[in-house]
This record gives structure tokens, C-alpha cells and sequence, in this order.
């Protein structure tokens, strides 16, 4: 039954204190005497209808749902009056103070609402906004245009840039063992490599590095030796006839 | 006969100015076009609106944004609009009218402060207003977290048929609307 009475335009509403003062000026309810108790049900009877719908409730409705049981709980509670300060808070007050502000603003916007539609009327010239702004000296147009307007226009040039298109960078899997034996392979019939003849077939700089320590491996192991002329002179590899 | 302030010429040159001028006319501007011999602005739009009057002309100069410019008189506006039949008319949501009063009223504000007072986010109604270009940036907060502070820009002004801020309609001060109560027993009202 409780549905029934509420016949109200659903998105009507601006928020949680909007819906407070329609339903304080519709019960033509006293603001600073709000019955809370009797409040604090219709809310959430109004709550509940909107989700019986099927409509989402805002966290905002959800907070100010809490905030009317809490000032409903503690009207209920005896008090306990400080000695020192006689005077006792209405757990009411501050958010009736906020219904205030909000209203004063809620009149505010409509008064603008007014000021904007009379003031429609009136027309100036409306000269095309390219005409005005060639060969003048800066300072005549450059006033008007705010920090806002420039990071906008500087967003604008950047959504229109060319997408980089991503793409995965994968690590090339290459082993020292496996450069071994390619070292080996290149030995079958000759005993000696110049390290600058391996070099052209080794198309990556980790592959290069690995080749190097392979090398290394090899003297270690005893596989082969190295020579060199002199410094900087072509590294010469020589397999070791086991 | 009462003496001539301005010279008939000098009148012409403010009207030709008003007349070429997209952005509401000022004094500075004045004085740059007249290179320090300039009249006072107020002093002779006064007389070109006394002679538009007088004339009935369909147009006048309105003062705004702390300048004047020349607009048709409404009772024009249909045929205007029948010429201009694109022309948009100011219009905002209710939730935007909301959060232009309050950064009208109380700016420089900060988001949080609209919000609080209205009790919801309000992101994108201040958004809009940007784009609009009836709110800007003004410049940050020194509280914590140093949040953008907005204010109304000249062209709300503009837009809105506002000299300056003090002309906006006043608002019902909260204070004034407290203390035409008096303090009520609380206990009469628990039990309900």
C-alpha cells in the first residue's frame, strides 16, 4: 500500500536533501523542528520503493539513511547534561543546518534559472569569432583564454595522435651450450675460426655476448685457444686436437 | 541650454566601437582606441541610450561584465530567433544551475565544498561549466591536498546579464532564517 503514495518523478531528485526538503514542504513540516522519527521512515520507505524497482540507490541516499537513524537514536536516549555547560545540543542541529544551506543554494539556482531565461532575450551581435581575432595585437584577444581552455585544446591535439601500437617484447632464449656447439659445427673440417667470420651470422647483441662467453667456455674447458697479432687485431680461434 | 559634454564625433566613435565590438566594451579599451584623450564611457552611454530611447531604436547598450555592449530590446527576440535558428538558449540542469550558485555565491570553491552542501558528487556538472566557460580555475587551495578552487568567469557574467557578482539577486542568509525560531523542547518530540 505504502507504494502507492509515492507518485514522484524518480530521477526528480538532486540528492538526499533534496528528497528531505520535498519531504518536509510537502507534509508542510517545520524545518527546525523536523520529527525525525516520522522522517527517517519515509526516506527509507522512499529507499526501499526505489529498490523494489530495480533502481540503484546512490551511496549518498545509503549515508544519509544512516545519518536519520543515528539523530532518531539518539533523540531517544536520555542525555547527559555537562554541569559546566547547561546548554544541550539538539542532535538535530547540524543537519538541519546543512537542509538550510542547501535550500539557500537550491533557491540561488533557480534564481540564476530566471536571470538566464530574461536575460535570453536580449541579443548582441554575433560576429564570427574567426574575424576578430586576425592581425590584432595579442593582449586583445589573449585575455580570454584560460588555463582551462589550453590544457583542453593541448588534450584535444594529443587524442588525435597516431596510436603507438604495443606489442610484446620476448626474450631470446639462447644458451651458452647451444652456441658451443655451433662453434663446434663450424670446426668440423678445419681447425682454425677467425672470430670475425663467426660474428656476421650472430644477428643479436645477446647473441653476440653469448657466442663471447661460449668462447670463453671452450678455452676453459680446453676445447680450444685464442691468438691474437696484436690489440684490436681479428681474434683467432684454434681447436686444441684432443 | 544645457551645455554639451562630449563632442558629436567623440559619441560617433564610442557607438562605431560598441557597434564592431563582440566582447562587452570597457573603459581600457576606451582609452587605448583614444590614446589617452578618452571620454568616460559611463557618462556617454548614458546619452546614446537616452537618444536610443528617445529614437526607438529596437536596440540598446546593456552594461555587463563590467563593460557595456549593444543588444536588440526582447520584445525582438522571436524574430531573432526565426533569423538565427540555431541559437541556443542558455540552458543547464538543474544539477549544474546548483553548482553554479554555489561557486557563484561562495567562490573561490573547492569541489568537496560544492559537494558538501549539495550532498552528492558533483564532478560532472563542474565539468560541464568548464566547458561552457561559465566557471574556471581560479587557483588552488593552501588546505590540505591543495584542491582546484573555482570561480564564475566573465562570460557567466555575460551570460547571466551581471555588472559584476554583487549584482546577483541576494540569497536568504541562513542565520536570518535560524534565529526567526526559537529553540524547541526536545522531549515533546522523541516519543513519536
Amino acid at each position: 500500500m505504502a507504494i502507492l503514495n509515492y507518485n514522484i518523478q524518480l530521477d526528480n531528485f538532486q540528492g538526499p536533501l533534496d528528497l528531505l526538503l520535498f519531504f518536509i514542504k510537502r507534509d508542510e513540516l517545520d524545518i527546525m523542528d523536523i520529527p525525525i522519527a516520522r522522517i527517517a521512515k519515509e526516506y527509507q520507505e522512499y529507499l526501499d520503493t526505489l529498490q523494489g524497482l530495480n533502481v540503484s540507490v546512490s551511496g549518498e541516499f545509503i549515508v544519509m539513511a544512516a545519518t536519520l537513524m543515528r539523530i532518531k537514536v539518539r533523540m531517544l536516549l536520555p542525555q547527559l547534561i555537562d554541569e559546566d555547560n547547561e546548554e544541550f545540543e539538539d542532535p538535530r542541529t547540524k543537519l538541519v543546518r546543512r537542509l538550510l544551506e542547501y535550500q539557500q543554494f537550491k533557491e540561488a539556482a533557480e534564481n540564476l534559472s530566471t536571470l538566464a531565461r530574461e536575460h535570453d532575450l536580449c541579443h548582441s551581435r554575433m560576429i564570427s569569432a574567426e574575424v576578430e581575432t586576425v592581425g590584432e595585437e595579442p593582449s586583445f584577444y589573449l585575455e580570454e583564454i584560460s588555463l582551462y581552455k589550453l590544457v583542453q585544446t593541448f588534450k584535444t591535439l594529443l587524442d588525435q595522435m597516431p596510436q603507438e601500437l604495443p606489442y610484446e617484447v620476448e626474450r631470446e632464449q639462447i644458451h651458452i651450450r647451444e652456441q658451443i656447439s655451433f662453434l663446434l659445427a663450424k670446426f668440423v673440417d678445419r681447425s682454425q675460426l677467425l672470430f670475425s667470420e663467426i660474428l656476421p651470422s650472430l644477428n643479436t647483441r645477446h647473441k653476440i655476448i653469448t657466442t663471447f662467453l661460449a668462447i670463453l667456455e671452450m678455452i676453459r674447458q680446453g676445447q680450444i685457444q685464442v691468438k691474437q697479432q696484436s690489440m684490436f687485431e681479428d681474434i683467432i680461434l684454434e681447436r686444441i686436437e684432443a | 541650454m544645457a551645455k554639451e559634454a562630449f563632442q558629436q564625433e567623440e559619441i560617433q566613435i564610442v557607438e562605431a566601437l560598441l557597434f564592431s565590438s563582440l566582447e562587452p566594451l570597457r573603459q581600457s579599451k576606451i582609452d587605448i582606441c583614444f590614446n589617452g584623450d578618452a571620454p568616460k564611457l559611463q557618462e556617454v552611454i548614458s546619452l546614446i541610450n537616452k537618444r536610443y530611447e528617445k529614437n526607438g531604436n529596437p536596440f540598446f547598450v546593456e552594461k555587463v561584465a563590467r563593460g557595456y555592449r549593444l543588444v536588440t530590446r526582447p520584445e525582438f527576440d522571436p524574430w531573432i530567433r526565426r533569423l538565427h535558428t540555431r541559437m541556443g538558449r542558455t540552458s543547464l540542469t538543474r544539477a549544474s544551475l546548483e553548482v553554479l550558485s554555489i561557486i557563484a555565491y561562495k567562490g573561490p570553491v573547492s569541489r568537496m565544498e560544492i559537494e558538501s552542501i549539495r550532498g552528492v558528487q558533483s564532478g560532472s556538472s563542474v565539468k560541464t561549466l568548464l566547458d561552457k566557460n561559465l566557471i574556471k580555475i581560479k587557483c588552488r587551495s593552501d588546505s590540505p591536498g591543495r584542491p582546484l578552487l573555482y570561480s564564475v568567469t566573465d562570460a557567466f557574467l555575460v551570460s547571466f546579464g551581471l555588472e559584476t557578482l554583487s549584482d546577483l539577486p541576494k540569497i536568504r542568509d541562513i542565520s536570518e532564517l535560524t534565529s526567526e525560531h526559537t529553540p524547541t523542547d526536545l522531549f515533546n518530540n522523541a516519543t513519536e
